[in-house]
């Protein structure tokens, strides 16, 4: 099984959606460091999708990171990599700016949209391991 | 050749049925037939018709076994299962060629000699006629039925094709031929004929198996006997007289023999009794006349008579074909159509006539004492039953024979009066029948006792000759006899 | 390194049958790899475009390559790596499932069963003729993956089966045309599959066919007619009519309606130009403009009627 799903949205991109719901999966603590990462053919079974673009799929995480390539075990979840200056300016910045111009628009007040954010950091948090005492 | 025996290993494991009851029907076969030859020692009608609706369940099982194994892949349509699967359509040939020799042809022949030992002859004695027996069976049956099989795609459309090339083609050869019967065929003509169509018959299934084009292979077979009732519409219409007459007289050369001739004695017939009923064919009239064949050894015998002869009158002319003819004590008889024989037979007619022939000549006579079970030449067999002898033969009886017999007229025993009595059988060639026994009887008149001697004197072909003769005015309507 | 040729190639090919023209000269490209999803309503020809490219029929023009071999001379190797699955093709009913396969196996030097009746959920041992409609076309599926064939050909393999079928067949056949070795150079094997379930071919189709009457319209990447088409709805000003303008669209915008201020029509043109732009350029004072994406189901709806009318106005 494959603890991340693919919502047919129309209009986006299948590859884009699957890196997403990867993506999600790994920061959400679904999938742990070390975790085998699904091979492309167990991607396109399960998904249904072609192979091709779970081929797609594994290079992108691939390069940004989050997975890793080890030779004789296949391809195994990797440690979250630390981010860049550069994006994490593009993400506070640019990005939240886009979020609250977007929401100014819709006349959303900061507390429907703060109180948003935290409902899905929450969903999409692992809880803290239990450490053996 | 290992896809071959797989599909022929698939073919045998679904058709097992089918093959069952084959196998039964050939076991009924060699079981009941024997009990219906002449001769036999328990004999009825039941048994007879029993005997004669086997004989028609076999051919149609082999229609139902060729039709059936073909099918399996069959040929026709779009959506078969194995057109886009590497089937190699030689191998796909090869397979159906496999199934139809050991599961139809095999059996069959096993069964034809188990006929044959019980009849007391070896099968192997004739292996020409069994393999002209089987090569007939081939051409008329086998292959036609594969082909008609490769055309079709259910078993009743091929049942229906069959039938219906079947009922058409006889119906046009009757109607439209009726006179091939006494129409003689340049030598190895027959032979010609065979090949031509069988390669052209093999040539359209490979086509077929190899393509799959079944509107161009179906147009190519009615093109084929097309093209065959063509030849024959030509060489029976005399279209292609010229040549076939060349042949003929090409291979009856000119007798050198000086004292054989022809001898017209004109007057009118002496009645003569007649062995054989000959018909004689709508829109024809035979003619009879008083021609004596001349200088022939007495113990020679004649066959293959056959005779080509010009009717000149003035302000008419007919040329005959190359015909079968009858020579009789002093007399030589043939066929003339009828509006020829109408113009010609009011006055006076210069006939040039052409006559040849194959002599026979006697061999050395054998004496054979007659017995239950006795041997004959030529590799027969004959059985003495109820005083009458029948001898039987594998595939075929290759030699003309003449049996002088010492028959009694009342019971064995009596030293009565035994006078000579003659029969005579003539050449059965090898033929498209299931049981390969050959059966003559000889009727010798009244009884043949156990141990009285039959004479058996065999005739081989000696030279062939041919002859011509002059006759300035006769009046054929006087000579008419039938 | 030599350039492969693409699996499967048409040129100008074309079939009439009699009087009728059942297929117009159409030029295809399908590349390696690709999973094209041919598209058409009932009777546009897409099972004749697929017997043509099997050599079960013969093109009345034009010519045809598979995996760099001409169809009109396809071997008996060349179908080794070709296979076929129609909803309508006869099997040997007599057969069990578990002896068809093993009938088939030594037509095929890489024919590889192993788990595949499994997974499939097959009964190795019932017959063909017993089967159910959805386990006859499982059965068909297995006899074509055990041999990992490099292109599939499929005409509505999904025809009249439910929908728990239809899944298991999907997730079975994407599964399987990868090859094993995660680096390789092959591709993985091509496929052409013919059938009316847009909602989930879209999900792993690469490219998209669409046929109508006889004609094919356009193939293009699965990608780029998922970004092109775009259902845009203007609303204009109080003052002004929707009707007034029917007339003066651009002729590739197709479908238009109109009700009140409204306008909605379908918008073809997405990958060059957005169509924010466009609509601006025709309805300057336009108020609203929405741009909604279409799914593969809806851009074929739109397109068949687009088509018909055109047909109708044209007749």
């Amino acid at each position: 099984m494959i603890p991340f799903r693919l919502t047919a949205r129309p209009g986006i991109p299948i590859y884009e959606q699957a890196v997403y719901a990867a993506t999600r999966a790994i920061v959400a603590g679904q999938l742990r460091e070390g975790d085998p990462f699904p091979s492309v053919r167990t991607l396109s079974r399960e998904l249904r999708i072609n192979p091709n673009t779970a081929h797609k799929v594994i290079a992108q995480l691939l390069n940004d990171g989050l997975i890793e390539s080890h030779p004789g075990i296949g391809t195994v979840v990797a440690a979250l990599p630390s981010s860049t200056a550069i994006q994490r300016t593009k993400l506070l910045n640019r990005e939240i700016e886009e979020l609250v111009v977007e929401a100014k628009r819709l006349s959303i007040d900061l507390n429907e949209v703060t109180s948003a954010i935290d409902r899905h950091w929450k969903r999409l948090s692992t809880p803290p391991q239990e450490e053996p005492k | 050749m290992t896809q071959s025996l797989h599909i022929f290993r698939k073919d045998v494991r679904h058709l097992w049925p089918e093959l069952s009851v084959y196998a039964l029907l050939l076991v009924a076969f060699a079981l009941v037939v024997p009990q219906a030859w002449p001769g036999a020692a328990f004999s009825n009608t039941l048994l007879q018709t029993f005997a004669t609706l086997l004989k028609i369940l076999i051919p149609i099982s082999w229609l139902v076994l060729i039709t059936r194994v073909v099918h399996e892949e069959c040929l026709v349509g779009e959506e078969q299962f194995w057109i886009t699967r590497p089937y190699h359509w030689g191998s796909l040939l090869g397979a159906k060629c496999i199934f139809i020799v050991t599961s139809l042809i095999l059996p069959f022949v096993v069964m034809q000699w188990s006929l044959l030992f019980q009849a007391d002859i070896n099968p192997f004695v004739s292996i020409s006629g069994m393999m002209l027996c089987l090569l007939k069976f081939c051409l008329i049956v086998w292959l036609p039925f594969t082909l008609v099989a490769a055309l079709t795609s259910t078993l009743s459309a091929a049942f229906m094709s069959l039938a219906g090339v079947a009922v058409i083609w006889a119906a046009l050869l009757t109607f439209l031929f009726p006179a091939t019967g006494t129409r003689m065929s340049p030598p190895f003509v027959l032979e010609i004929f065979s090949f031509t169509f069988a390669i052209l018959l093999i040539g359209t299934l490979i086509y077929q198996f190899s393509t799959r084009r079944t509107a161009r292979s179906r147009i190519a077979v009615a093109a084929i006997l097309f093209l065959f009732l063509i030849l024959l519409y030509g060489f029976v219409g005399t279209h292609c007289g010229t040549p076939v007459r060349a042949l003929i007289r090409n291979h009856y050369p000119a007798s050198s023999d000086q004292s054989l001739r022809l001898v017209f004695v004109p007057g009118p017939l002496p009645y003569e009794d007649r062995n054989e009923d000959i018909q004689v064919p709508r829109g024809f009239v035979e003619v009879k006349l008083p021609i004596h064949l001349e200088g022939l050894d007495p113990n020679y015998k004649l066959r293959d008579t056959n005779t080509s002869f010009v009717i000149h009158t003035p302000g008419f002319l007919y040329a005959s074909p190359w015909e079968s003819a009858a020579v009789g004590e002093g007399n030589l008889s043939f066929l003339v159509p009828q509006q020829v024989f109408n113009r010609t037979a009011t006055a006076d007619a210069h006939v040039h006539l052409e006559f040849l022939a194959e002599q026979l000549r006697p061999k050395d006579p054998q004496i054979i004492s007659s017995n239950d079970s006795f041997s004959a030449p030529n590799n027969g067999r004959c059985v003495l039953t109820q005083g009458t002898p029948v001898c039987r033969y594998a595939y075929q009886i290759s030699v003309p024979t003449r049996v002088k017999a010492l028959s009694n007229s009342g019971a064995c025993g009596a030293p009565e009066s035994a006078k000579p009595t003659v029969t005579i059988f003539r050449l059965v060639p090898a033929g498209t029948n299931p049981d390969p026994v050959v059966q003559e009887v000889l009727s010798l008149g009244s009884t043949i006792c156990a141990g009285s001697p039959l004479t058996f004197s065999e005739y081989s072909p000696a030279e062939t000759f041919r002859l011509e003769l002059d006759i300035p005015s006769v009046n054929i309507g006087q000579y008419k006899s039938r | 390194m030599t350039i492969k040729p693409p699996a499967i190639e048409a040129r100008q090919l074309s079939k009439t049958f009699g009087a009728t023209q059942v297929l117009a000269p159409l030029d295809l490209i399908v590349p390696r790899g690709s999973i094209l999803a041919l598209v058409g309503h009932n009777g546009a020809g897409k099972t004749t475009l697929i017997k043509l490219l099997l050599n079960i029929l013969q093109p009345t023009t034009g010519v045809a390559t598979v995996l760099g071999q001409s169809t009109a001379t396809l071997t008996s190797t060349a179908f080794t790596r070709i296979g076929y699955i129609s909803e309508n093709q006869e099997l040997p009913d007599w057969m069990t499932v578990q002896s068809f396969l093993d009938y088939l196996r030594p037509f095929y030097p890489t024919w590889n069963e192993t788990g595949l009746l499994d997974e499939l959920d097959l009964p190795p041992n019932r017959k063909l003729k017993h089967l159910s409609r959805g386990m006859r076309m499982k059965a068909v599926f297995a006899s074509v993956l055990a041999f990992s064939p490099s292109v599939i050909l499929m005409d509505e393999p999904f025809s009249g089966l439910d929908p728990v079928v239809r899944d298991e067949l999907i997730q079975t056949l994407l599964g399987r045309i990868h090859p094993d070795d995660e680096g390789a150079d092959e591709s993985g094997a091509t496929i052409l599959i013919s059938s009316h379930d847009l909602g989930e071919i879209e999900s792993f189709a690469t490219h998209v066919a669409f046929l109508h009457e006889g004609t094919l319209l356009f193939a293009e990447p699965m990608n780029t007619l998922i970004t092109r088409f775009r259902e845009v709805t203007v609303t204009l000003p109080q003052s002004e009519s929707a009707e007034e303008y029917m007339t003066n669209l651009p002729d590739s915008w197709l479908s238009p309606e109109s009700s009140g201020t409204v306008i909605r029509f379908i918008y073809t043109k997405a990958d060059t130009e957005a169509p924010e732009i466009a609509v601006r350029g025709v309805f300057q004072r336009a108020e609203g403009i929405q741009s909604e994406s279409m799914t593969l189901r809806t851009i074929f709806l739109a397109l068949v009627k687009a088509n018909r009318t055109e047909d109708r106005s044209r007749a």
